[in-house]
């Protein structure tokens, strides 16, 4: 059961009053709608039409829409439960310009659903993937997505054009007002303003673009000239497949998985004051969501989608993460879908505004992700394996020129800090995994203290080991409370081994005697029962061990007992 | 396991540190026994600084509420967090023993 934040206005069960629902589901939709610059660079480099670029934002619109409603979904299969909207991912755009170029849209189509099949088969398999991405890889994951994101952000805030050359001071002086405005509101506004303060700094940001002629009488005129409603489907490219493109796809999906691992980590944490792990099953579901908004963009006629990081970001820095504000701003996405006149407003989206919010949004994302990572405890093999990829990640940006030199077939590979940092913590974490596995033994006899025994056992090896306290004191109140009671109730002929293994990912604890068996009952005896009968102060020391225990399995033979316990630790 | 008495306003606080097993409970059984004895009609358990309690601490805690009511008094447990609250939530004491998150609660309780 989480605990709700204390720092939340609103948190995810909670509905805001209906208006308020509303400015944060268009303060969302305006982060949102920053990532629909995607489908028209692909439309732009393969030398589409206009009426393309339309078509694929509104659908990429309308998938969007569908996966931030099923991703909000709390109960059932699908959705995690949490405000996470899904955008067009900046991990699908190198792989969509590849395969814009080489087969139009229709090829970009069936690659993105080719795509959104391995995100949503992966999403079924979650928990035998454990081991690919242990908590210091979702946290570096999470931060890179940030800094993924920055060089977008900062291009857009000060006005860089292609050749590098800031455009002229309007374009600076709207983007400092703007997040100024943002930021002023955030940190000593009240109530509403604090909760909108995105949406009136863009608010600002656009009138004041206006004011200084960054937006013109012939932006006024293209949102006049778009139709009200439209419904493009017959204009749908169809479908194609290239086996030569599966590479790069693959590589975007497994992005795009881990980027959202991450999101619904971060969404987790941030809804749940006592957060300690990620939740599998709940990670499991929202990948499941995404997967499915992926796939609808595909096969509609939309970019790739992932879950977005900068929402995730605007919901920690207003404080309000409530999931009725996820289906408002789906609702909304969809509604544009059909209606180009309200998405012409966003199309005309100033530069320099939309620099300001992301900005804001990214640095909240950075810091969410450095949290994750410092949650941990990071020994010498996690420094390697996050800091080298870290590094690596960072390098690509900093060093275009010398990505541009490597093989052809590695492109897909370094397009980006955010799949460098990702493929690199990913082959370093099983790297080093080798020879990771640890464990320690020691015999407990009837004549000793045998709580006391356990108790210096696991204080030496728990710190030795660097597992978490938390993990650790469970383990030992199980494993104590199991040979207390087999020593108690006369259970074993003789000493008891207790022998515990560590892998970062599970602490295991294995307890063997000769004698008779313990059971672990799923249910505890009445506790009047336990002054009455003898053996139900047995059926509640079972029952305690099998509770404290994440899995836990019993068996005799031949006289030989074993009792194994094992405790998540990722 | 450290065991300490006293008396705040005419009820025994008895606080229990460390562990609260099989090897330690026999300790707070002799100190609820005597005070029951010397004629205490309110008992409080402070565990803040228990770190362990296990199925057999946990049947001395019984025994003794049970021992105080039967005597027309009460026994009352406080202060309990992490896996000792936990131990005794799943073994349903707060059922038959008032379980107080502090001491204060607990002496308002008793």
């Amino acid at each position: 059961m989480a605990t709700r934040p204390a720092g939340l206005t609103y948190s995810v069960d909670e509905a805001p009053p209906p208006w308020i629902s509303a400015v944060l589901g268009l303060q969302h939709l305006c982060v949102v709608a920053i990532s629909f610059v995607l489908p028209v660079v692909v439309i732009r480099e393969m030398g589409g039409t206009h009426e393309q670029a339309e078509f694929m934002v509104n659908m990429s619109m309308l998938a969007a829409g569908i996966g931030t409603v099923l991703q909000a979904l709390p109960r059932g299969p699908i959705g995690s439960g949490y405000l996470c909207p899904m955008v067009c991912g900046p991990s699908y755009l190198t792989a969509s310009l590849v395969a814009a170029q080489a087969g139009g849209l229709s090829l970009v189509c069936g690659m993105t659903a080719f795509a959104a099949l391995i995100v949503t088969f992966t999403s079924r398999i979650m928990h035998h993937l454990r081991v690919l991405f242990p908590t210091e890889v979702v946290g570096l994951v999470v931060a890179m997505v940030g800094i993924t994101v920055l060089k977008l952000a900062v291009t857009n805030f000060v006005g860089l054009d292609e050749a590098g050359r800031v455009s002229g001071p309007e374009n600076l002086v709207v983007g400092v007002v703007t997040l100024a405005t943002i930021c002023i509101l955030n940190v000593w506004g009240r109530g509403f303003p604090r909760l909108a303060c995105v949406v009136i700094g863009m608010a600002v940001g656009y009138a004041l673009a206006w004011a200084m002629g960054l937006l013109t009488a012939e932006h006024g005129a293209e949102m006049a000239s778009a139709r009200w409603v439209a419904f493009p489907f017959t204009e749908h490219p169809g479908f194609a497949f290239d086996p030569g493109l599966v590479v790069p796809f693959v590589v975007a999906a497994i992005c795009s998985l881990l980027k959202n691992v991450g999101d619904i980590t971060t969404c987790q944490k941030i809804n749940d004051a006592d957060w300690q792990r990620p939740e599998m099953g709940n990670i499991s579901k929202g990948m499941l969501a995404d997967g499915l908004g992926c796939l609808t963009a595909g096969l509609v006629g939309g970019h790739g989608l992932s879950g977005s990081s900068s929402n995730v970001g605007l919901s920690v820095a207003t404080g309000a993460t409530s999931r009725s504000v996820g289906y408002i701003t789906g609702g909304m996405l969809m509604v544009m879908a059909f209606c180009p006149k309200l998405s012409a407003v966003f199309a005309i989206m100033p530069g320099a505004v939309i620099g300001a919010a992301l900005l804001f949004a990214v640095s909240f994302m950075v810091i969410a992700g450095i949290e994750i990572l410092a949650s941990r405890m990071l020994d010498s093999r996690k420094t390697i394996v996050v800091g080298l990829s870290l590094l690596a990640g960072l390098s690509v940006d900093m060093l275009p020129g010398a990505v541009e030199q490597t093989p052809a077939w590695a492109h897909p590979l370094l397009h980006s800090s955010l799949s460098t940092a990702t493929i690199a913590v990913v082959i370093l974490n099983l790297l080093f995994r080798i020879g990771i596995k640890r464990h320690a033994e020691v015999v407990v006899s009837s004549e000793e203290d045998a709580g006391q025994a356990v108790f210096d056992f696991f204080g030496t090896h728990g710190g030795r080991w660097a597992a978490r306290r938390d993990v650790v004191q469970r383990a030992r109140s199980a494993a104590a409370q199991l040979i207390e009671a087999v020593m108690d109730h006369r259970l074993s002929d003789g000493p008891i081994t207790l022998d515990v293994a560590f892998d970062e990912l599970n602490l295991s604890v294995n307890v063997s005697y000769n004698g008779r068996a313990i059971s672990l009952p799923e249910r505890a005896p009445a506790a009047a029962e336990l002054l009455e009968r003898d053996s139900a102060s047995l059926e509640l020391a079972g029952y305690l061990v099998r509770h404290y225990a994440d899995a836990s399995t019993a068996e005799c033979r031949d006289g030989r007992c074993q009792i194994r316990l094992d405790f998540a630790h990722a | 396991m450290n065991v300490t008495t006293r008396d705040i306003d005419g009820t025994m606080v008895v606080r229990v540190q460390g562990r609260l097993d099989t090897a330690t409970a026999p300790s707070l059984e002799t100190t609820c026994s005597e005070l029951i004895e010397s004629g205490a009609k309110r008992i409080v358990v402070e565990m803040a600084q228990l770190e362990y309690l296990s199925s057999a601490g946990i049947r001395v805690v019984l025994a003794s509420a049970k021992r105080m009511q039967a005597g027309g008094g009460r026994l009352t447990v406080c202060g309990a967090e992490g896996m000792v609250l936990e131990a005794l939530q799943l073994s349903g004491i707060p059922e038959i023993i008032p379980v107080c998150p502090t001491l204060d609660d607990a002496l308002d309780e008793a």
